[in-house]
């Protein structure tokens, strides 16, 4: 569980957007996970496993939310400021970019760029072709960089570097 | 370079993968929605190093492990339930089938059949019970069994009729009968037995009257004891 405990409850904060949901729903996971385990075919790896009933219990628990009232998203509020620049203001930014996007294509950036996941294991959680994985993190990205160009969040034109080596 | 191209290479860096061919800065330079996204993509890069992790409370794991344990122990007495439910239903249903198949037994064997419906004649099920027939009715059957019989003793009488006329029909003959003769009367019958009788038994008489004359011959003469002390 303590191998998990960190992707499963990470995946579930940005899916929600709601530290108290996402900690019920994380226990539910590991309380199906647990109660599964004897399911659960042994020759597959147990990472996408675990990840695939997080994000279906995910699912589950949003369109169960969608039926209730509004939750307040209070995770920029208690999200920890340490930088001094404008960094605090550009993760929320994505924050707020990420909470716009559809469910599945906010999992699939998650996965990949938070957990660094390879294509392969989020088909595999999400039941999905690859291709098809990598169709939502490009339209993804593509609805991120907007965003992000729209907010007003890209560095004038004078200094930008056109070529950067990427960091993940 | 096209704008397509750019944004190939665009998301290829945000894969993570090494840029091939030539560079987009050309491009990125001439074009400036291209330019735009690149700039957008560095910041989003920029972000994403300050992204946080979200940390799970500190007794996330006890209150995982607390559930799991509830739950497994709430699964246990439910499994424990279904299994006793399961099997009253099961001694329920047995109970019914064997009820079932007794009673149905009992219909049709007539050894289980009551002396009631026995005596009313005849292996009815007792669950059906026949209407009492009319007066009228009554009367009517005892007519016809009464004829029924008449009619069996009436054939049977030919029958025998029949079987006996030849030897009847014959004459009767007396000849070679002493008629003129009277019958002995019972007395002198007795007596003429009893008279055979004693003379068959008159040699084994004699011969055990001689073997007790004989005997008392042998015999030696009695002399008188005289008392002791006298």
């Amino acid at each position: 569980m303590e191998r998990f405990q960190a992707e499963v409850y990470g995946l579930c904060v940005r899916l929600l957007r709601h530290r108290q949901d996402a900690e019920d729903v994380a226990q539910e996971v590991f309380l199906r996970v647990f109660r599964s385990m004897r399911r659960w075919d042994k020759q597959r790896p147990l990472r996408p496993w675990v990840m695939g009933i997080t994000v279906n219990r995910c699912r589950t628990w949003l369109s169960q939310r969608s039926r209730r009232p509004e939750l307040v998203d209070y995770l920029q509020d208690t999200a920890p400021s340490r930088a001094e620049d404008d960094s605090t203001e550009l993760v929320a930014e994505i924050h707020a970019a990420l909470a716009e996007l559809r469910p599945d294509y906010r999992a699939v950036f998650v996965m990949f760029h938070e957990h660094g996941q390879p294509y392969e294991d989020i088909a595999a959680a999400l039941d999905r072709p690859v291709g098809t994985v990598k169709t939502w993190l490009h339209r993804a990205r593509a609805e991120l960089l907007q965003r992000l160009s729209q907010r007003g969040m890209v560095a004038p034109e004078g200094d930008s570097p056109a070529s950067s080596t990427p960091e993940r | 370079m096209t704008c397509v191209e750019c944004q190939e290479r665009l998301q290829r860096s945000l894969d993570g993968r090494p840029e091939e061919g030539a560079s987009v800065a050309g491009h990125v330079a001439e074009c400036p929605k291209c330019g735009e996204m690149h700039r957008a993509a560095n910041r989003l890069r920029e972000g994403l190093l300050h992204f946080d992790v979200p940390q799970a409370p500190r007794d996330f794991a006890d209150r995982v492990v607390t559930r799991v344990l509830l739950d497994r122990q709430a699964r246990r007495s439910r499994r424990q339930r279904w299994l006793v439910v399961t099997a009253l239903a099961a001694s329920l249903l047995l109970a019914v089938s064997a009820g079932h198949y007794w009673f149905d037994k009992r219909g049709a064997n007539p050894t289980f059949v009551d002396p009631a419906p026995l005596a009313d004649g005849g292996n009815k099920a007792p669950e059906e019970p026949t209407p009492a027939p009319s007066p009228r009715e009554s009367v009517a059957e005892a007519g016809l069994a009464v004829a029924s019989l008449s009619r069996k003793a009436r054939d049977e009488t030919v029958e025998q009729t029949m079987l006996l006329w030849p030897v009847a029909s014959t004459p009767l003959s007396f000849e070679g009968l002493d008629l003129q003769t009277p019958l002995d009367p019972p007395s002198q019958s007795l007596r003429e037995a009893g008279q055979n009788v004693s003379s068959g038994l008159e040699p084994v008489a004699n011969s055990a009257r001689r073997a007790m004359n004989l005997f008392w011959r042998d015999l030696p003469p009695m002399e008188p004891t005289k008392k002791q002390g006298s």
